[in-house]
């Protein structure tokens, strides 16, 4: 056996078992998936993002494509630019969409913030039955 | 060596494809209001699902057809995508609160 099989032995050991490590990680969920969809649309509301999933879908298609027509050919194909355009247009969308739930985050904030100056201007109790009835369940008052 | 890799490789590929899957349908992985904006079927959303999956599964099945190289999409369905994805975040920008 010849030092260059050696290495690839050993390569394709680590970086194999490197690979099913993590699958046997997401299995026994030591690495949990759960809010992989989720976003942050307020302070106390997440909701599923479309866009990371769509994202999820795009990448899955493209890379198993491409592992397998390495696996079948052991050279790397040619990449059509429509295919980094699809990838683009499914990026460029969820960053996009990032942007404006992230502006919306920010809107939310300032409407919070106007109405609870409002309501400071009625007195003291106006304010604490606010707060008391936006907090979050389990929140220590 | 080459069968090692090809036999890992799938290993881990189609692995992780059987976890992510089973633990989006035992609702592990959250997907509760993916269509939803609000408490309301949101149409934007729908459409958009729809189109990404129309795309996905051509290009799957456009790959399983010739499997020695990477499909060339068509024009169109570039602007499909495109289009789509813009109509999604119309709506959504006009959703936000003014």
């Amino acid at each position: 056996m010849s030092l260059q099989q050696i290495i690839g032995y050993v390569l394709a050991i680590v970086v194999g078992g490197l690979g099913l490590a993590i699958v046997g990680l997401v299995a026994f969920r030591k690495i949990k998936l759960d809010d992989i969809f989720q976003e942050e649309i307020d302070e106390n509301k997440k909701a599923t993002s479309l866009s990371k999933f769509q994202f999820l879908i795009f990448t899955f298609v493209v890379g198993l494509s491409l592992f397998l027509i390495i696996i079948q050919k052991t050279e790397f194909p040619v990449i059509h630019p429509s295919i980094l355009a699809l990838l683009g247009i499914s990026a460029g969308t969820a960053v996009v969409s990032n942007g404006i739930t992230s502006a919306r985050r920010t809107k939310l904030a300032e409407i919070e913030k106007e109405k609870i100056v409002g309501l400071a201007g009625k007195g003291p109790e106006a304010l604490r039955e606010y707060i008391n009835s936006s907090r979050r369940p389990g929140q220590a008052s | 060596m080459l069968t090692l890799i090809r036999t890992t490789t799938w290993v881990f590929l189609v692995g992780l494809f059987l976890v992510v899957m089973y633990q989006i349908l035992t609702g592990k992985i959250e997907l509760k209001g993916l269509l939803q904006n609000g408490a309301d079927l949101s149409v934007n959303r729908v459409q958009w699902l729809m189109v990404t999956m129309l795309g996905a599964l051509y290009y799957f099945f456009q790959t399983l057809a010739n499997p020695t190289e990477l499909p060339d999409l068509p024009r169109e369905l570039l602007f499909i995508q495109g289009g789509s994805g813009l109509i999604y975040l119309i709506g959504q920008y006009r959703s936000n609160p003014k």
